[in-house]
C-alpha cells in the first residue's frame, strides 16, 4: 500500500528523479522509476514542479553576444590578426591604458575643446581674463613678438645647428615609436567614443526601466482606483435603494392616515 | 568544407590562424553565454570570454587530444570564472539583457499583451536570474552546463571533478531552491 504522504522509493531517488526529469536515465532505473511514479503523489508533484522551473529557466533571456558574433568573422578583440606573433593582451578599456596616455589622451581633449571654441586664457595686472570665439582683435604683430623673443633669448647660429642635429638624430631614432603613438591615439579615440556610446546606451536602458515601472505603477493605481469607484457606487446605490424604500414607506404611511382620515 | 573541432585544432597548432579564428566563431557565443549566466555581469563575462579563447590560444600545444575542444574550453572559462568570483567576493548581480527594450514596450499604444503580463514575464525572469546568483557556484554552474549547454552528466562530472552522483544531486538541490524561492514570488512557478 502506497502512503499519499511518504515516498518509499530506494535511497537514490533524488538522482533518478533529476535523471528522469532530463531524461538521461538508466534503461532500468528508467523502468522501475514509471513503475513507482503512478502510486507515488509526492514523486509526480515534485517532477510536475521541477518541470515547471525547467520552464522558468527558459524564460531567462539569453545575454546579447559579444559584438561580432555571428557575424562572418569573430570580434576584433579575439581575432588573431598577426601571424608572425604570439596574440598580444590589449587594452580592454580606456582604464587599462598606460597613466601617462590617459593624461595626454584627456590634455589632447581639452586642447581640441579649447582650440573649437577658440578661448583664450590671459593673466595680466587686471586678473584672470576669458575670451572666446573667432572674431576677437589679433595680438601684437608677428614682427614685434618676434624682436622681443631675439632680444630676451639671442641664440647663436652654432647652437641652432646642434640643436637641429639632435633633433634630427631623436627623429631618426624613433619613427616606430612615432607611427605607432599616431595610430594608438586612432585606436584610442575610437575607445572613447565606443564607452560614451555604451553609457548613453546604459542610461537609456535605466530610463526604460524606470518608464516601465512608473507604467506599471499607473496601471495598479488605476486597477484600484476603478476598484474604489466601483465600491462606492455599489455603495452609493445601495444607499439610494435604502432612501427610496423609506421614502416609499412614508408615502404608504402618509396614504394610509389619508384614508383613514377621511 | 566544414572542418571538425579537432581538425581545426591540429591546424591552428599547425600555425592557421585562420582556423583557430574559426573556433572562435564557432564557440564564443557559447562561452559567452556560460560566462553570463554563471557571473551575471555582461562587461565581466565579456572579459572571460575573451580571456578563454586567448588562454586557449597560448596553451593549445599542450590541449591533449582525448578530451573534447569544446570541454576543454568550458573548463578554462569555468576556472576563469571561479577566479573572478574570487576576486569579487560578492555575490554576482544581473543586469537587465540588453535586447530589452522596456521604452518601447512602454511607449507601445496598443501592445499586443497588457503590460502587466509583460511587466509580470520580466519579473519571474528577474527572480530567476536573482535566485541563481544565490545559488551555490556548483549548484548554478550544473544548472547553467545542464540547462542552457545541453552538456550530460558525465561531461559536468568531468567539467567540474565530480562523481556523476554529485552532478545529479547538485542539480536536484538546485532546481528545489529555485523551487521553493519561485513559489514564493507571484508566478506560475508552483
Amino acid at each position: 500500500m502506497m502512503n499519499d504522504d511518504l515516498c518509499t522509493y530506494d535511497g537514490r531517488r533524488d538522482e533518478v528523479l533529476v535523471a528522469y526529469l532530463y531524461d538521461e536515465i538508466d534503461p532500468l532505473d528508467r523502468d522501475a522509476f514509471e513503475r513507482h511514479l503512478p502510486g507515488c503523489v509526492p514523486c509526480r508533484t515534485e517532477l510536475a514542479a521541477l518541470s515547471d522551473v525547467r520552464d522558468g529557466l527558459a524564460d531567462w533571456a539569453e545575454p546579447e553576444a559579444p559584438a561580432g558574433v555571428g557575424g562572418k568573422t569573430p570580434r576584433t578583440a579575439l581575432r588573431l590578426v598577426d601571424t608572425s606573433q604570439p596574440p598580444a593582451r590589449g587594452w580592454r578599456t580606456f582604464g587599462d591604458a598606460p597613466v601617462w596616455l590617459q593624461a595626454a589622451a584627456a590634455m589632447l581633449v581639452v586642447a581640441a575643446s579649447l582650440g573649437v571654441a577658440n578661448i583664450n586664457l590671459t593673466y595680466s595686472k587686471d586678473g584672470l581674463s576669458i575670451t572666446t570665439g573667432w572674431l576677437r582683435q589679433a595680438s601684437a604683430p608677428v614682427a614685434a613678438q618676434a624682436a622681443a623673443a631675439r632680444e630676451v633669448n639671442p641664440a647663436s647660429k652654432s647652437d641652432l645647428v646642434s640643436l637641429e642635429e639632435r633633433l634630427l638624430q631623436e627623429m631618426k631614432a624613433q619613427p616606430a615609436a612615432v607611427s605607432s603613438t599616431s595610430s594608438d591615439d586612432e585606436a584610442l579615440l575610437k575607445r572613447v567614443r565606443a564607452l560614451v556610446q555604451e553609457s548613453e546606451r546604459r542610461q537609456q536602458r535605466e530610463l526604460a526601466l524606470r518608464v516601465a515601472e512608473l507604467a506599471r505603477d499607473a496601471q495598479t493605481q488605476r486597477q484600484a482606483d476603478l476598484v474604489r469607484i466601483d465600491r462606492s457606487l455599489g455603495l452609493m446605490q445601495s444607499r439610494t435603494g435604502v432612501e427610496v424604500m423609506r421614502t416609499q414607506q412614508q408615502l404608504n404611511t402618509l396614504a394610509q392616515r389619508v384614508s383613514q382620515q377621511r | 568544407m566544414t572542418w571538425t573541432d579537432e581538425e581545426l585544432v591540429a591546424r591552428s597548432i599547425g600555425g592557421d590562424h585562420d582556423s583557430f579564428n574559426q573556433l572562435i566563431l564557432r564557440w564564443e557565443r557559447p562561452i559567452y553565454a556560460l560566462a553570463y549566466r554563471t557571473i551575471g555581469r555582461e562587461e565581466d563575462a565579456r572579459d572571460v570570454c575573451q580571456e578563454t579563447f586567448l588562454r586557449a590560444y597560448r596553451a593549445l600545444p599542450k590541449f591533449r587530444r582525448e578530451a573534447k575542444f569544446s570541454s576543454w574550453l568550458y573548463r578554462i572559462a569555468l576556472n576563469l570564472c571561479r577566479d573572478w568570483a574570487r576576486r569579487q567576493r560578492r555575490t554576482p548581480v544581473v543586469q537587465l539583457p540588453e535586447d530589452v527594450d522596456l521604452m518601447e514596450m512602454a511607449a507601445a499604444a496598443e501592445p499586443s499583451e497588457p503590460i502587466e503580463n509583460i511587466v509580470a514575464r520580466k519579473d519571474l525572469t528577474r527572480r530567476v536570474e536573482q535566485v541563481m546568483a544565490r545559488l551555490p557556484e556548483e549548484q548554478r554552474t550544473a544548472i547553467v552546463l545542464k540547462e542552457y549547454h545541453g552538456l550530460t552528466f558525465q561531461e559536468i562530472a568531468d567539467l567540474q571533478g565530480c562523481p556523476l552522483s554529485t552532478v545529479k544531486t547538485r542539480l536536484y538541490q538546485g532546481l528545489s531552491v529555485l523551487r521553493r524561492e519561485l513559489a514564493r514570488s507571484p508566478g506560475r512557478v508552483a
